[in-house]
């Protein structure tokens, strides 16, 4: 599946300009920018793919930036951004306007960050490299985006071998980061902000346990969700572990309920109004 | 080159490691802008700017230059190819000299970009 950069050209172009070459794009209907590229096609070997017409990135990774909804003129936090996939989609929403802090710690990962957002022209982002969990706190946001790292339990369908590494009690381990990381994206948002949570996860131990956790210790508020993927909800307890009927209201995106990655996502506010 | 906005402050005063998009590099006293930002803003470009087939496109970051037949001045120039406007050149001494950055040229060759 591909999204067409808005940024650097509209739909229609694109589609005139891969159709010379005989390659037929087939539109999702979910957004005007969504495209199914041709089975058996190499995506990545056009010129306009080079030239940042278009992204090659999984439906499912859309929701959490469609969820955040970020506006003309604000200021988003992505606080783990590389490789710049929803980085990238945040500017194309928000057409290169406002800000976006693009935060990333890991300096491997940096250079497909940067790599991402140049390709794609993206022009109104600022990266960082702060260790997500310790963000200043002096800074504030209209949005935030905390698309966590995690186990990847959701990539397993297209990337087998994710589960090589896999251990019992892996997601322990990642749950007291994406906690921290998740609090600390609370505490940068602006009263009457939005915070969108995600991980292509499946794990309740590192979902609904990190998203309860907030709860518990921030005045933070769930909210339901509209987004346009069949999905299931959240779920309200895992093992003796119970986190509440709340949790129903995040959404948990199958492969079986539709062709695409896992992705668990929850949507919270922070009450009070913007200044 | 960073977007202008209320939120500009902010976000210059973070810790930055890369500010925006560059848009121009200094190279050997002359200002040469960046293949991105041709990319971005490329439909606005009406002078010194070439149309390339991408055969001869490919020729170009194969070899690193082509024998110019433009009769456009020298110095820099945008490379439109198939269209698509797709980085930096220079046109010296009858030649056209590609000026694509190196992971423009390493994803062209490793995809076979066609």
């Amino acid at each position: 599946m591909i999204r067409v950069n808005t940024l650097k050209c509209s739909p229609g172009s694109l589609v005139d300009h891969l159709e010379r070459k005989a390659v037929i794009l087939r539109p999702l209907g979910i957004r005007p920018y969504l495209f199914e590229y041709p089975a058996g096609g190499a995506a990545g070997s056009t010129l306009e793919f080079l030239s940042g017409w278009y992204h090659i990135q999984s439906l499912s990774s859309h929701v959490p930036v469609w969820v955040l909804a970020p506006e003309k003129n604000e200021s988003v936090l992505d606080l783990c951004a590389s490789p710049g996939s929803k980085t990238s989609l945040l500017a194309q929403e928000m057409r290169n306007s406002g800000s976006i802090l693009a935060n990333e710690k890991k300096t491997l990962r940096l250079r497909a960050l940067l790599n991402t957002l140049i390709r794609l022209g993206v022009a109104n982002t600022v990266v960082s490299t702060y260790t997500g969990e310790d963000f200043p706190k002096r800074f504030v946001f209209d949005r935030v985006l905390v698309d966590a790292p995690c186990s990847g339990e959701g990539n397993v369908r297209i990337r087998p071998g994710a589960l090589l590494g896999y251990t019992n009690g892996a997601g322990k381990q990642l749950l007291e980061i994406q906690k921290r990381l998740l609090v600390r994206g609370f505490d940068v948002l602006k009263p009457g902000g939005r915070l969108v949570y995600s991980t292509c996860t499946y794990n309740p131990e590192e979902n609904e346990a990190a998203v309860a956790h907030l709860l518990t210790v921030r005045d933070a508020v769930l909210e339901n969700i509209e987004q346009p993927l069949p999905h299931s909800p959240g779920v309200t307890e895992y093992g003796n572990v119970r986190y509440g009927n709340e949790l129903a209201k995040c959404v948990r995106i199958y492969p079986h309920q539709v062709q695409t990655g896992g992705f668990f996502i929850a949507s919270v506010v922070k009450p009070g109004n913007a200044c | 080159m960073i977007r202008r906005s209320a939120h500009i402050e902010q976000a210059l005063a973070v810790k930055v490691h890369v500010p925006g998009l560059a848009v121009l590099r200094r190279v050997s006293g002359y200002l040469k802008p960046t293949g991105a930002i041709l990319q971005l803003a490329g439909h606005l470009v009406s002078r010194n700017a070439l149309d390339l087939s991408e055969e001869e496109l490919s020729r170009l970051l194969e070899k690193g230059h082509i024998a110019d037949e433009s009769g456009l001045e020298e110095g820099y120039v945008m490379i439109r190819a198939g269209g698509v406007p797709a980085g930096c050149g220079l046109i010296l001494g009858g030649r056209l000299l590609g000026r694509f950055p190196k992971w423009f040229r390493a994803m062209y060759k490793k995809y076979g970009v066609a």
